[in-house]
């Protein structure tokens, strides 16, 4: 399948690239891409983000195991704070 | 031990006089908005219009105000609430609480009515009432203007002037938001307090006081919260975080998701507006966002700001919201109850209940209707009363989205079920943080317990209500106390087991929540992991404080403005949210998505010590040491 993935927060200075088109089946898919394109760094930060796939957080999906279909979008973002 | 004092004003008579807290109260109450309540409850009498001319406001701050704990200089506004007729306290981060106290006042008790627009001037000992009638018709912004510089400044745009229920005070850029604390000062012809002074804040162990300050700094600098994502992102960054649990209210709130809400995004305001980040005096955490508004750089919107002008209205321009913020906070508006008002008349005007010329998706004309709102404008003087007083006349109660009156912040009920119960019981109406902010632990925070359970939510609910009224007493920023959630936590990120399962373990910790909060006196220890500020009060005033009396401080707060609400006339029925959150189904095939108050509401008024009527029993009164205050 192909994604759309934009990344936010720390990760276009520690890859390089702030979006991009990858072939994947699954979230963990896309997890591993990162692990062996970009730095341990990014692979670390991007473990600790928001996943969110058309908008909605994988939480509420199957995680890492969320199926991705052709066409979606995945974001990484940032976990935030406030009130 | 040094006791506050106070100076106890009246405007119709212009006399003032110095008033000092009892050991007692001090002991017992501390400051803020826990002694307020206590002071409103004494000195007011029962019935009294919040507008009336012998209404009595608290301006007044917590011992750790100005002592150079980190953000620490949030002041407290305490009054008859504008929008409930119960209790109101309005938190600001402006330099008014941290002059006022260098001019010798640890608050101020206003009360009165002056005969022509005032100024009431604190500096160095002295009170002076003058009149000022060049002010009125002033914005907030042009008002200040008028001070020197180095003076602490509390003042009310045209919004408090004409009495908008929802007006605001504003103090530097800062706001005292919520409940219509500008309306207050207006009604009194208070269109300005300043404060100046050089008297500095007296500290019970200043060199154990200084030592323990560095090393909790550290800790706030090290936290990934404090220290990366709010100085970062702000409080914007919750945005796309809501938007991805569904819990950012959309279109007033008939969804929590809205397609197009990147635009209006923290991330977004980051990467293409930030000029660079600021904060309060004091403050390591730094959250302010500075951004261009016309071509000068200003304050930018936090949150709740960012989801009401836009996904709310169902809009998704970042420059209206920027310029919207702006214009409410020089007029004196409270931007959620103005915005929330906005999106419910462009639902009755989509379901030809009413129109205000105002449609969900178009921003071109809410400038125009703010001018109308603030001036009270014909049919926008209805807007100006807020969306209760609006579903009074025009119907719509089913979806007019507020809590007593005051409307509801920026997180979706149904989809964060404790928030839910935190809206309906908090003692100023609907607010995230009275309500105890347990959307942190349900839908944007680094943890995720089960947003949809009841199960647990009652007595996290008043556990996480009690923390954050004791760390406002002192005289704190809530944003402080966000290091409550281990740092490990961020480090393993959302998706870990570990952080998983604890969130999955959470709901069942209800029982052990239930009991911490019973056998507060054993826990007589201090954590910088838990709640700094109860050993940052310990050293500043040489109470007796740990951990345990610093939740009875909160619990104390929490049950005195109650008491003040029953006394008021509110009862248990007002602990409601409108029908479009408890019976409609935010996402019809899941029958979990609404919010289960009825399971909910018994359980927190069994935990809180509360009979069934929600009223604090005599032996939870006995506890807490304040078994006169419900007579």
């Amino acid at each position: 399948m192909s994604v759309e993935v934009t990344y936010r927060g720390a990760l276009p200075e520690l890859m390089g690239v702030s979006s991009e088109r990858l072939e994947a089946g699954t979230v963990s898919e896309v997890m591993a891409h990162i692990r062996k394109t970009y730095p341990r760094a990014a692979y670390r930060e991007a473990k600790r983000m928001l996943i969110v796939v058309n908008g909605e957080s994988i939480q509420l999906r199957q995680g890492y195991k969320t199926a991705l279909s052709e066409g979606d979008r995945l974001s990484f973002l940032p976990i935030c704070g406030g009130g | 031990m040094k006791l506050p004092v106070y100076a106890k004003v009246d405007l119709t008579t212009g006399r003032w006089e110095r008033f000092e807290i009892s050991q007692e109260y001090f002991k017992k109450y501390i400051g803020g908005k826990c002694l307020a309540a206590r002071l409103l409850l004494d000195l007011t009498e029962p019935g009294l219009g919040p507008l009336d001319e012998r209404a009595v406001i608290i301006v007044n701050t917590g011992p750790l105000n100005g002592t150079g704990a980190p953000s620490s200089s949030r002041f407290n506004l305490s009054f008859k609430n504008v929008l409930t007729g119960g209790i109101a306290s309005s938190n600001c981060g402006g330099q008014f609480g941290v002059m006022l106290k260098r001019a010798g006042f640890d608050g101020l008790i206003i009360t009165g009515r002056a005969a022509e627009p005032s100024v009431l001037e604190a500096l160095d000992g002295e009170i002076r009432i003058r009149p000022a009638p060049e002010l009125w018709g002033l914005d907030a912004e042009k008002t200040q203007e008028r001070f020197p510089e180095w003076y602490g400044k509390l003042v009310i745009g045209p919004a408090g002037e004409n009495g908008l229920l929802y007006a605001s005070a504003i103090s530097g850029e800062r706001v005292a938001g919520r409940c219509g604390s500008g309306a207050v000062l207006g009604s009194k012809k208070l269109k300005a307090l300043v404060a100046y002074g050089s008297k500095r804040p007296e500290i019970y162990d200043r060199e154990a006081f200084d030592r323990f300050i560095l090393k909790w700094i550290r800790f706030i600098k090290r936290h990934p919260m404090t220290g990366q994502s709010l100085p970062r992102y702000g409080s914007a960054g919750l945005v796309n975080k809501a938007n991805a649990t569904n819990a950012l209210p959309t279109k007033n709130f008939q969804r929590g998701h809205f397609d197009e809400a990147d635009a209006v995004s923290g991330e977004t305001l980051t990467e293409t507006r930030l000029i660079r980040n600021s904060g309060c005096v004091s403050c390591p955490i730094r959250c302010e966002r500075r951004v261009p508004v016309d071509g000068r750089e200003l304050k930018g919107p936090e949150y709740e700001t960012l989801g009401f002008f836009g996904p709310n209205i169902e809009a998704a321009d970042m420059d209206t919201v920027l310029r919207m913020n702006w214009l409410c906070d020089i007029y004196g508006v409270d931007t959620i109850s103005f915005a929330s008002s906005l999106a419910f008349a462009m639902e009755l005007k989509e379901r030809g209940m009413a129109d205000f010329g105002l449609e969900f998706g178009r921003t071109d004309k809410l400038e125009d209707i703010l001018l109308k709102v603030v001036n009270r404008e014909g049919i926008y003087s209805d807007i100006a009363d807020g969306t209760k007083r609006m579903a009074a006349k025009y119907g719509g109660e089913d979806f007019a989205i507020n809590s007593k009156g005051l409307e509801l912040a920026s997180y979706e009920p149904r989809r964060s079920v404790g928030m839910g119960l935190g809206y309906a019981v908090a003692n100023r109406g609907g607010c995230h943080l009275n309500g105890g902010y347990l959307a942190l632990l349900e839908s944007v925070g680094v943890l995720s317990m089960d947003a949809l359970t009841p199960k647990g939510k009652a007595q996290f609910t008043a556990f996480m209500q009690d923390a954050l009224e004791a760390v406002s007493s002192a005289g704190c920023c809530l944003f402080s106390a966000q290091t409550f959630v281990p740092g490990v936590f961020f480090k393993l990120g959302p998706n870990s087991p570990v952080t998983k399962l604890v969130g999955k373990v959470m709901p069942h910790m209800g029982p052990m929540v239930a009991l911490l909060l019973n056998i507060t006196p054993a826990i007589a220890f201090n954590s910088l992991l838990l709640l700094p500020h109860a050993e940052a009060l310990r050293r500043a005033t040489g109470l007796r404080m740990f951990t345990g009396q610093f939740l009875d401080l909160g619990e104390r707060s929490y049950n005195l403005e109650r008491l003040y609400n029953l006394r008021e006339g509110l009862t248990a029925k007002d602990d409601s949210l409108p029908k479009r959150l408890t019976r409609d189904l935010q996402d019809p095939s899941d029958s979990r998505t609404r919010v289960p108050l009825e399971k909910m509401l018994p359980v927190y008024y069994n935990v809180r010590g509360w009979d069934a009527a929600g009223r604090p029993t005599r032996r939870k009164l006995r506890r807490l040491g304040m078994e006169e205050a419900s007579k």
